[in-house]
Order: C-alpha cells, then sequence, then structure tokens
C-alpha cells in the first residue's frame, strides 16, 4: 500500500518541555488509524505538530507525507496539499461566516492543484447536502465560524469542513469528546462516509466508544511522547477492559 | 499635490482671517488640561507640520469613494450641497435645500455646556467661520422616503441642518470630503419625533486634510437615530459627535469604525446626552491600528437627573494590526440618576494567533487570515441593517486604508 505519512524517530519540545520522544509511525493511504493513550502523552501535541502549529520545535526526526518533507511546509502548504485537523477546542471566529471559510478553503485547495474557482451553485449544492448528512442546521452556514456553536455543533462542524475539504490526510483530535451519543453517533457516520482508498484517517481519542461505530484498521497506545503498542481494533477493546496501565506496565 | 507643509501653511493663513494667533487655535483645538496622550502626539505632529518638517501625503483616493459609493446606491436621491441657494430648490416631494447665512456659525444647546468640557474646550467647538453659510436640508413631515439620500458635502466651513420632519423614515448617507488644509464642517440632524433616521456617515478628506468635523444629532419624542460614521481617510481627524436625546422613548445607536496608520490620525469623540427620562442610548466603536497610527476613542454618556429610567451601553474595541500603533480607549459615564441602567466596556489588544492558525489550517495564507480576521473585527461596527452592497463599499474604503499603510 501507498504510504500517506510517514514519521521516524520524532522528538520535539514544547517551551523547551519535551512532548514527543522518538515516535515513529507509518500510515498507509486509505487506512484509518485510531491513537489512544492517557492524559498528557502528546496525543493532542502530535496531531497540532503535523498541522504546522508553531510553538513546537521539533529537535529529531523526520515526517514523510506522500513523498514530502511534511515539516517544511507553513500550515496552509500542508492544508492546501490534503492535510486537515480536525480541533479537539474548534476556536470561535464571530464575523467570518462558515460558508464564507469553507469557499476559501475549498479555493485555496482548487488553486493549488490549478484548478479553477468553485462554481457558486456546485459550492452551495455541496455544502447542503453534507450539512444535511451531518443533520445541521442550514442557517449554521451564515452564522460565525463556531459563534455560539454548542460543544457537539462544533464538532460536527469540524466534519463538515472535513467532507466538503475532501483532505487525504484528516487528523481527528478527540472528536468525540463533549459529544452525547445522538451526536457521536453523527460525527462516526460522517468519519464513515468519507472513508476512502484515496484518504487516510487519524482518530485520536481517550475511549474506545467511538469505535464502536468507526472500526480502525490499526489502533496505536501513545504515551510519554512516543508509540508504546500496535495492534488491530481489538487492542482497543482490550484498553477498555484494562485501562492503560496494563500496556505501561507490561 | 498638496504636501502637508503646505497644508499647514494654507491652514495658518486661514486661522489669520479669524484674528487668533494661531497659537491659541492650536490650544483651542487640544487644551492642555485636556489631552489625551494621543492628542499630545498629533498637537506635536501638527507643530512639527507648521515647522516645515517634510512629510510626504498619500493620495487622496476621494473621487473614487465617490464613485464607488454611488455604484453602492442604486437610485440615490443624490443631494449635492453644493448645489444650494438662497432660493429654495425642491429635489424630491417633499425633500428641498436652500442656503442661508448666520454671523456666526455655533452648535445647538450651547446654553448648556457639557460639564466634561472646560470653557476653552466648548470654545473650541463652535468652530467659528469667515463666512459662515448654513444649508438646510427639510425632509417634510410623514414622509417614508424609499430611496437613500445622498448627501455630498464638499464645503470645509459649511453647516449641514438636516431636518426629518415628524413621523418620517429615510435612510441617510453623508460623504464629506474637504481637500482644503482644515476641515470646519458641522452637521446638525434633527429628528422630530417618531421619525426614523438609518445615517452613515463617511469622512472621505484629503490626505493632507486636518479634519475637526463636529455632527449632532437631536433626537425627540420617541424618534430612532442609527448612525455609523466612518473615519477612514483624512491626515489628523479630531472628529466629535453629540447626540442628544431631548424626548420620552429616544433612542440612538451610535456606531464608529476608525482606522489609523503613519498617514492618518483620529481622534474620535462621542457623547450621548439624556436629558429626559426613558431615553436610549447604545456606543460601539471600533478602531484598526496599523504601523506608527495614533488614535484615541473617548465615549461619554451622560445622564442628567431628568433621565430617569434610561439605558445605555458603550463598547470600544480596538484592535492593533502592528505593535508600533496606539490606540486609547477611554469610556466615560457621568450619571446623574439613580434610576438607570449603563453598562461600559473597553478592550486594545492583538489578532489571536490561536484563530489565525484555525484559519491557516483550513489553507488561507497568512495574509488572507490576517485580513479576514481584521474585516470580521470591522464588521462588528455595521449596522445590521446595511445593505450587501453597502458594506462592500465600508469593506473597500477599509481596504484602501489597510493597503495605503
Amino acid at each position: 500500500m501507498t504510504d500517506c505519512l510517514t514519521i521516524e524517530n520524532l522528538h520535539a519540545n514544547v517551551a523547551q518541555k519535551p512532548v514527543l520522544n522518538g515516535l515513529s509511525l507509518r500510515i498507509g493511504l486509505g487506512e484509518v488509524h485510531a491513537i489512544m493513550g492517557p492524559n498528557g502523552a502528546g496525543k493532542s501535541s502530535l496531531s497540532q505538530l503535523l498541522a504546522g502549529k508553531a510553538d513546537y520545535e521539533v529537535t529529531a526526526g523526520s515526517v514523510n507525507y506522500l513523498g514530502r518533507d511534511l515539516l517544511g511546509l507553513s500550515i496552509e502548504e500542508r492544508a492546501c496539499a490534503g492535510l486537515f485537523l480536525g480541533f479537539q477546542y474548534p476556536i470561535e471566529i464571530p464575523g467570518v461566516s462558515n460558508v464564507y471559510l469553507l469557499k476559501a478553503a475549498l479555493n485555496a485547495r482548487r488553486k493549488q492543484r490549478g484548478l479553477p474557482e468553485v462554481d457558486a451553485f456546485d459550492f452551495l449544492t455541496l455544502v447542503k447536502q453534507h450539512t444535511s448528512r451531518m443533520k445541521m442546521d442550514e442557517a449554521f452556514l451564515h452564522r460565525g465560524v463556531n459563534e455560539g456553536f454548542s460543544g457537539g455543533e462544533k464538532k460536527r462542524n469540524e466534519i463538515l469542513q472535513m467532507l466538503v475539504l475532501e483532505p487525504t490526510l484528516a487528523l481527528l483530535d478527540e472528536t468525540d469528546s463533549g459529544l452525547d451519543i445522538d451526536a457521536l453517533k453523527v460525527v462516526a457516520q460522517g468519519v464513515n462516509y468519507a472513508r476512502s482508498p484515496e484518504r487516510s484517517i487519524v482518530l485520536v481519542t481517550h475511549y474506545q466508544r467511538l469505535l464502536d461505530y468507526i472500526v480502525p484498521d490499526y489502533v496505536h497506545v501513545l504515551a510519554n511522547g512516543k508509540i508504546v503498542r500496535s495492534g488491530d481494533a481489538s487492542l482497543a477493546r482490550e484498553l477498555e477492559a484494562k485501562g492503560y496501565d496494563w500496556v505501561l506496565e507490561s | 499635490m498638496t504636501t502637508r507643509t503646505q497644508a499647514a501653511a494654507q491652514f495658518l493663513t486661514q486661522l489669520r482671517h479669524t484674528q487668533h494667533d494661531p497659537q491659541h487655535w492650536v490650544n483651542l483645538i487640544w487644551p492642555k488640561d485636556k489631552m489625551t496622550g494621543f492628542e499630545t502626539l498629533a498637537k506635536r505632529d501638527l507643530q512639527r507640520a507648521f515647522s516645515a518638517a517634510r512629510i510626504e501625503p498619500a493620495a487622496s483616493a476621494a473621487t473614487d469613494v465617490f464613485e464607488s459609493l454611488l455604484a453602492a446606491l442604486p437610485n440615490p436621491i443624490l443631494i449635492d450641497v453644493a448645489r444650494a441657494t438662497a432660493q429654495e430648490l425642491v429635489i424630491e416631494a417633499g425633500i428641498s435645500i436652500k442656503t442661508r447665512t448666520e454671523g456666526t456659525v455655533k452648535p445647538r444647546l450651547s446654553s448648556e455646556p457639557s460639564p466634561c468640557l472646560s470653557a476653552d474646550e466648548h470654545l473650541s467647538l463652535t468652530l467659528e467661520c469667515v463666512q459662515p453659510t448654513v444649508v438646510d436640508i427639510t425632509i417634510a413631515p410623514d414622509r417614508a422616503v424609499p430611496a437613500p439620500i445622498v448627501v455630498l458635502n464638499h464645503h470645509h466651513q459649511t453647516r449641514i441642518d438636516i431636518n426629518v420632519g415628524a413621523r418620517s423614515r429615510c435612510t441617510l448617507v453623508q460623504l464629506n470630503h474637504a481637500d482644503a488644509a482644515v476641515n470646519l464642517a458641522q452637521t446638525v440632524l434633527h429628528l422630530h419625533e417618531n421619525s426614523v433616521v438609518d445615517s452613515i456617515v463617511v469622512n472621505a478628506h484629503g490626505a493632507t486634510t486636518l479634519n475637526l468635523d463636529h455632527h449632532i444629532a437631536e433626537v425627540h419624542h420617541n424618534a430612532t437615530l442609527q448612525q455609523f460614521q466612518l473615519d477612514a481617510a483624512g491626515w489628523i481627524n479630531r472628529t466629535r459627535r453629540d447626540v442628544h436625546l431631548l424626548g420620552a422613548e429616544a433612542s440612538a445607536n451610535v456606531r464608529a469604525l476608525l482606522a489609523v496608520s503613519d498617514q492618518r490620525h483620529v481622534h474620535h469623540y462621542t457623547q450621548a446626552v439624556h436629558h429626559v427620562k426613558h431615553t436610549h442610548s447604545s456606543q460601539l466603536t471600533r478602531g484598526l491600528g496599523f504601523e506608527n497610527g495614533k488614535g484615541s476613542d473617548q465615549s461619554v454618556v451622560h445622564i442628567k437627573p431628568f433621565a430617569a429610567q434610561s439605558a445605555s451601553t458603550q463598547s470600544s474595541r480596538h484592535l492593533l494590526i502592528d505593535e508600533s500603533a496606539q490606540i486609547h480607549a477611554r469610556p466615560i459615564l457621568e450619571i446623574f440618576n439613580h434610576d438607570v441602567k449603563a453598562s461600559h466596556g473597553a478592550t486594545v489588544g492583538s489578532l489571536d494567533p490561536q484563530m489565525a492558525f484555525y484559519l491557516r489550517s483550513r489553507g488561507l495564507s497568512q495574509a488572507q487570515a490576517q485580513l479576514l480576521l481584521q474585516r470580521a473585527f470591522w464588521h462588528q461596527a455595521l449596522p445590521s441593517t446595511l445593505t450587501n452592497e453597502l458594506s462592500s463599499f465600508i469593506d473597500d474604503c477599509l481596504f484602501r486604508s489597510v493597503s495605503a499603510s
């Protein structure tokens, strides 16, 4: 299988404090990986570092994304190359409407691929389809980005953006946190809809419950800034039953 | 093209006609005991120009502003103040214009100076002119004017009195453009009972103009004023707005957007005076500070002793795009009755890097993300009733400011 993302021996600091300590991971195109781990293991740090957040200083290692050095790209270059980060805490941006951001983001990606700007009618049709899929009211499209949204609405909005932007690699950082059971199912349906041989998905989560609805190809346990165990979907169920200490002590 | 040095020289010439010592005028405009940090800097800047310092001005974009404003307003009722004569001219049924002269132009309610003003400061607002001219624009009672009324004002020493008749309703768009060295124009807006006015004031003065304009609104019983002012042009702007709520249930929502840069300094002063009970005001100002820009926003709410059960809100928020910019926010409440509601808030800060990261993670460039966030910020000042076309016009004016900075 073609490699989508290859991380080798990645070390990184934030505010001179090590957060990743020799992390290695290979994600093939079309695969769904779940990264689990206790609080402070480095899961969110990994997602944000891959998206290009400036707070992180890479001290060693490499990240190869579709044959390119990911760490050499700016935040927007990564996004336009097909990397999408679903935020754990999506920020509110009053005054920038969801629909405006979606269109600007889609056109930025199309421009990078040498395509013309999206047709307005086609764009609205596409957005409305996915809005309906995520069981969101169309009125949300014209509100400020995440402005006044509940926690569940923010997470649905992240998945809506992912569906519209059609990334090659989606990093979904604790997409299940703060969701009630109905919202969890909707979010999971959205993610499952996005599964494709042309798209890799990384689910960062604490809990196995999300994986009841999205069955991953691989499960990894991240602790102390590196992958300490990998397995198939059964590993998540084992973690749920035995806790993280079982992995850390073994 | 007029340089600032030449502009200062013209200003001095004008001042000589007023029989005042120039330094006396400068002190009147910026009284020492009332100066904010910004005003100290603005005064220094002015005096430096007087001393023939070489400061290159930016090109005036007023013509472009005119054209884009008219493009944003399909089929407006156009009132060019320059067309006014002593004989009444009917522009449309129920809308007329004429001129008259007064010995001295003085603000209304001058017999009741605000306790927050010194005598000198109050005097500075009389805006004495060599040949004071008043242009009267009258909208008859019981008129619902469907089209926007655009008032084009090139005069720099004129007072415009706009009378909106009882129970009338209209949208007024006033475009002020003075390319003179100093603009002392004054606008007095009278809203008679039960009238409703949406007012948009765009100050598009020349790049070398010292702008000292003054807007006064008198809002009578059950009348509603919504006013938005854009200060995105001119050199040194010391703009003042006074809103007097004179009848029960009178209401004023006063908004302003200012942009300051190396080429443009703004001191913005707004005062809402609640004269009687059951009156309502809200003031909202948003400011953008670009490289070396200096500005201040002083918002005053004055609730008089008999103005019980009145309500007022103030919000003064400013975004410093560049570290070298300075904007001072001074919300002031002067309340002389216990049975009122009044709130205020003021912030000065920079763009949130988390927001920029979020937008860039979606593919927008850093420049796009910053501009989008700036635009989102300044849109907070726009009235919700603004048409998309006028909103785009305001965007254009601000983009001009951004690109010129």
